[in-house]
């Protein structure tokens, strides 16, 4: 009894001891550990659970637990419970519940049910442990695989990886994508892979692989095509991979990616291409400069560069001829110190008139001839262009040209017409005069011979004009006609010209009127040129218009143009004539046998006209009179 | 009384028809057929007027008039050029030296000549 009593002491004692292990075990464990009767109400908590929640073991007792349980997630462990006191095995719930902070914690909640020795369950026993880091870390990673997979996409990057071990190929989505393919569309494989890559392509891939493989190497890299599969659109893309090796160096794993680079190649074609076109460019560019050079050099003309202080940047090796310098040692130096320039009369050209500084200052090409102060002086046609950069002026390119030449063949020319004038218009004046004598006393001749004498007057007259006409043409064409440049009153020319008309208007018994603007001042221009165009316009009016007609001439200021306009009531031009009145030795049907005439009156007109940069039109009615309208810019 | 002219004129036509002309119109007339002759004719009789021809033998009828200019007389005596040039650089040079009219010779009669004459030797009778 006593040995039995000891037993019974012994197995109390020890029932006793495995209890107060449990408990201990409960109060020390970090997991909340909470034994419940079988229905869920709480009979034991731990002190972990305690601290958890940061309240006593009382406000737990019976159901209360679920006071700091979210209220959403009630109703599950409601739920759960039933189906635990149903099916009476273990079973796990997550849910969330408030820590002693007051934040909600994601808890995982692992029940195990304690049975009688008739199979009734008498408690359950649990297990609460915190995972909400651990949630967390998972959240983490799913966002970083999610990061991955988008970055990969943007990139076009798709990445590979080949376990040799087990021989299990995975693609990522970007692959399949890359591929053709919809992501994860079906099991990767070698052969899959290969059949993606253009079939020119193929062996060159596949060696790559196998060879890197057999060489043991740490990895390969090759650029190739693909077609993709749902497009059939053929791509480049860039594989490179990365073997991963055992102790013994034998390849167990390889990891790779693919990079879609078909515009990355595209671009870098068209950047090849462009490089191409800019070498060819520059290219034509330095052939076009060595031209350019060859020119400057070659040409028989001297070229000087200046920049827009008129300091000698350039000049070619003509320069050197004509002003018997060394080029090399006049650079930097002012073109006005080293070229002197004087005109014709030994007069200094002072520097504000230099062609140079003209050219600069007024931004206009500047041409004249100018005599070179020298030993021996001579004449240099200067041509004078600003360098316009911009809308500014950054300097000047003059040309100068030996002169001597061209000056002395002028000279041989002009002196050929005047001979040729004097020796026409001798006769001519003899024979006018001596008419003129003859009709000095009428009373000797009778009416017939008045009537011969008249016509050899007229005639002669023809003649004269003719004769003046001709030489004026020639000085034209050969360029040597001489204008005056000088201030003069348009008017008071006008004034002269219709002097020397006065008699054959009133023979002619034509009425003549002449407007003009008062406020026309004398200004500078090639006056006889301007004396040519009123004389041969007026001069005409009055030969075109019958006997008892009119002529009008109005001279007006108009913005910056000077008008002249001559009207007549004569017989007019026909319209088929009009465009060509103005060419040489053309005459209208309506005149030709007539009218005395030349041909080259309006010839010599239009000629004058433009050496004035003018403009001359008509406008004319046949049998109703002619307009003729020069317009001339007031600065020449 | 009666003025006096000088016409220089190497054409012996049209020295004949100007001589005759103003000698009918009341003027003393000396003739020169060159440039030389025409200065020395001139510094001779002391005209009051020369008509001066441009194209003559040798001399021409402007660097005689440049000469003449150089004479204390001949600096201020009246010339009216009557050529049958009518270039205007001619004209021009001439104006410089000093002239009082250039008149072409197929332009004008000869009336106009006298004409001409008669207003710049008698200014205040115009």
């Amino acid at each position: 009894m006593k040995s039995l009593n000891t037993k019974l002491t012994k197995s109390e004692e020890a029932l006793r001891r495995s209890e107060e292990r449990f408990r201990r075990l409960i109060e020390v464990s970090s997991e909340a550990i909470w034994v419940t009767d079988a229905s869920g109400g709480i009979i034991e908590d731990s002190l972990s659970w305690r601290i958890f929640t940061g309240r006593k073991y009382k406000d737990f007792l019976g159901w209360n637990w679920l006071s700091a349980v979210h209220a959403d997630d009630r109703n599950l462990l409601k739920k759960v419970w039933r189906h635990r006191l149903k099916t009476k095995t273990p079973s796990r719930v997550e849910f969330r519940q408030l820590n002693a902070k007051g934040e909600y914690r994601i808890i995982k909640s692992t029940a195990v049910p304690i049975f009688d020795g008739n199979g009734k369950v008498l408690e359950w026993i649990g297990m609460n442990q915190d995972i909400t880091e651990l949630k967390q870390a998972e959240e983490a990673l799913r966002e970083n695989e999610r990061l991955l997979k988008r970055s990969q996409e943007i990139a076009q990057l798709g990445s590979w990886e080949l376990d040799l071990l087990n021989n299990k190929l995975t693609w990522s989505d970007e692959a399949y994508r890359i591929f053709g393919l919809k992501p994860q569309e079906f099991k990767a494989t070698y052969e899959a892979f290969l059949k993606t890559v253009h079939p020119d392509d193929r062996e060159k891939v596949n060696l790559a692989y196998t060879e890197s493989l057999r060489k043991k190497l740490d990895g390969y890299e090759i650029i190739h095509r693909i077609i993709r599969k749902n497009t059939s659109e053929i791509r480049i893309v860039h594989e490179k991979c990365e073997h991963i090796k055992n102790k013994s160096g034998t390849v167990i794993k390889s990891i790779g990616m693919t990079h879609d680079i078909t515009e990355l190649k595209k671009a870098e074609e068209q950047l090849t291409n462009y490089a191409q076109k800019l070498e060819l460019l520059n290219n034509s560019l330095e052939e076009m400069l060595a031209k350019q050079e060859a020119l400057f050099e070659s040409i028989g003309d001297g070229i000087i560069v200046v920049d827009k202080y008129g300091v000698i940047i350039k000049a070619n090796r003509k320069t050197e001829d004509l002003f018997g310098w060394n080029v090399q040692k006049i650079l930097g130096k002012s073109i006005f110190k080293q070229v002197e320039l004087e005109d014709e009369q030994d007069n200094l050209i002072p520097s504000e008139l230099h062609p140079t500084l003209l050219a600069l200052n007024t931004a206009q090409v500047v041409r004249g001839v100018y005599f070179l102060v020298k030993k021996d002086k001579f004449p240099l046609l200067i041509t004078s262009s600003p360098v316009i950069l911009d809308n500014a002026i950054v300097g000047a390119i003059s040309v100068y040209r030996d002169y001597s030449q061209q000056l002395a063949i002028n000279q041989a020319k002009d002196e050929f017409v005047s001979l040729a004038s004097h020796e026409l218009r001798t006769p001519l004046s003899a024979v006018a005069w001596s008419l003129e004598r003859l009709f000095e006393d009428q009373n000797l001749y009778s009416n017939s011979q008045k009537k011969s004498l008249d016509k050899i007057y007229k005639q002669t007259q023809n003649m004269i004009e003719l004769t003046s006409n001709l030489l004026t043409t020639t000085k034209i064409e050969l360029g040597v006609h001489s204008y005056t440049h000088e201030k003069i009153d348009p008017i008071e020319i006008a004034s002269n010209v219709i002097e020397n008309l006065k008699d054959r208007i009133k023979d002619k018994k034509i009425k003549f009127n002449f407007f003009f603007d008062k406020d026309i001042k004398p200004y500078k221009t090639y006056s006889n040129a301007i004396y040519i165009i009123l004389r041969n316009l007026l001069s005409n009016a009055v030969k075109f218009t019958s006997s008892g007609g009119w002529i009008r001439l109005k001279i007006q200021k108009l913005d910056d143009k000077l008008i002249l306009q001559v009207t007549d009531s004569g017989i007019g031009i026909p319209r088929s004539a009009q465009e060509k009145i103005f060419q040489k030795i053309y005459r209208a049907n309506n005149v030709k046998n007539r009218v005395e005439g030349t041909g080259l009156g309006l010839y010599i007109t239009k000629a004058m006209v433009n050496y004035l940069k003018g403009n001359i039109i008509v406008e004319s009615k046949v049998n109703k009179g002619s307009t003729f309208m020069v317009m001339l810019p007031f600065a020449v | 009384m009666k003025k006096q002219i000088l016409i220089i004129e190497d054409e012996q036509v049209l020295l004949e028809l100007l001589s005759d002309k103003f000698k009918d119109s009341g003027f003393i007339v000396s003739e020169a057929t060159s440039a030389e002759d025409g200065i020395k004719k001139a510094l001779q009789n002391l005209p009051d007027l020369i008509l001066l021809d441009i194209l003559l033998p040798k001399m021409n009828g402007l660097t005689m008039l440049k000469k003449l200019r150089q004479d204390p007389w001949g600096e201020t005596v009246p010339v009216i050029i009557l050529s049958n040039l009518s270039d205007q650089k001619k004209v021009s040079e001439a104006i410089e030296i000093g002239v009082y009219d250039f008149l072409v010779k197929s332009e004008v009669k000869l009336a106009d000549i006298v004409k001409q004459v008669s207003e710049v030797l008698q200014p205040e009778d115009h």
